[in-house]
């Protein structure tokens, strides 16, 4: 019977560490392409953040990047700033090392961190599980919003719901965003093996 | 001289049409669906099992587990499992990407194309377990369902995991 419930206990902890919203995300401090370490923490002021699980090679993650440069654009100076996270081995996919990163961060000229989680630590802590994945905190890193940037990643002329545009929105209105999570087809995210 | 010259030619295409036609068939075009033709496919209720991988030429790990896919189709021609390779390409990319990449590998396992933009919506519809990572596979089969949000590593994993789903007590 203690086994029994021991083994409940250790399975829900697993399923735990995928983090809900309302749950609080850790911060981290992770390597920037300009080869500096970078956390929430160094962002006193602001009122929260778009951290996206996102990458060099994932066509999916490519058809959203004009879209997280025009995020940032709009939303850092009111205090969300876009915080990119690149989860991928490189081993697995040369396409993601910090080489290539810092290529194009260069090339596409992010105003926003594009940090490598080196360890594969960070990504299992917020449970992100493909490219592009978003998560939306509030400055005290209450977890807001979980998904999709918007609802059509082929066509952004042809995008109806800005879902994640909308959840900065009730955030910053000191709302709940609705909905509060959604869904996007991505790229897994490639573990070390 | 002219007559040696168009005989050499007719020659030549007999020459390839027999070396086409013998060691390289042409695979026919995936048609391309909506949701509603899919969840059609979803909703027979009847003894077969109904295996449905969702994939794309762009995701490098749904093209490594291809071949154990391509097998199974092969190995079920009994009907007592049926098959269906879901491209979520972008449907304009059939022509371009989808055939060559089926051509090539002379795969010849049913294939049809998901031709729609809103995953928000479509994801749900299909597996509401789906967090919409690829490769994904869901089985159906006698009203219950079993998904897997992974890669499959060897054609005995996913001939295991098959089994696994489809040995039902009752």
């Amino acid at each position: 019977m203690i086994k029994v419930l021991f083994f409940l206990l250790l399975s829900s902890l697993t399923i735990s560490a995928q983090l809900k919203v309302g749950d609080i995300a850790s911060d981290f401090q992770l390597m920037n392409t300009d080869d500096k370490n970078v956390s929430l923490a160094d962002y006193p002021n602001a009122k929260g953040f778009i951290v996206v699980f996102t990458c060099n090679h994932c066509p999916y993650a490519k058809m959203y990047e004009d879209r997280l440069i025009d995020l940032h654009k709009k939303y850092a100076s009111k205090g969300y700033p876009v915080i990119a996270i690149n989860p991928n081995d490189p081993d697995v996919v040369p396409e993601d090392s910090p080489a290539e990163m810092k290529k194009r961060s260069k090339s596409k000229k992010f105003k926003f961190p594009y940090l490598f989680d080196a360890k594969q630590e960070v990504y299992v802590k917020y449970g992100a599980t493909k490219t592009p994945h978003v998560f939306l905190l509030d400055k005290n890193r209450m977890v807001k919003y979980i998904g999709a940037i918007d609802d059509n990643p082929r066509e952004e002329k042809q995008v109806k719901e800005k879902f994640l545009e909308n959840a900065v929105s009730s955030l910053d209105m000191g709302k709940d965003p609705d909905p509060s999570v959604t869904k996007a087809i991505g790229c897994s995210i490639k573990k070390k093996s | 001289m002219d007559v040696l010259v168009g005989m050499g030619k007719y020659l030549f295409l007999i020459i390839s049409w027999t070396f086409f036609s013998t060691g390289f068939s042409q695979i026919q075009e995936p048609k391309s669906i909506v949701l509603d033709d899919l969840l059609t496919l979803m909703a027979k209720n009847d003894d077969t099992i109904r295996v449905f991988n969702f994939w794309a030429t762009w995701c490098a790990p749904c093209i490594k587990e291809w071949p154990y896919f391509q097998k199974l189709s092969e190995n079920s021609s009994d009907k007592k499992l049926k098959l269906w390779m879901i491209s979520l390409d972008d449907a304009r990319k059939l022509k371009s990407k989808v055939v060559p990449f089926l051509q090539k590998h002379q795969y010849t396992a049913s294939v049809l194309l998901l031709n729609e933009t809103r995953p928000n919506v479509f994801i749900d519809a299909i597996e509401p377990a789906w967090l919409g990572a690829i490769p994904a596979t869901l089985i159906i089969y006698k009203g219950k369902r079993c998904f897997a949000e992974k890669e499959f590593h060897s054609q005995a994993e996913l001939n295991d995991w098959i089994e696994n789903c489809t040995n039902f007590k009752n």
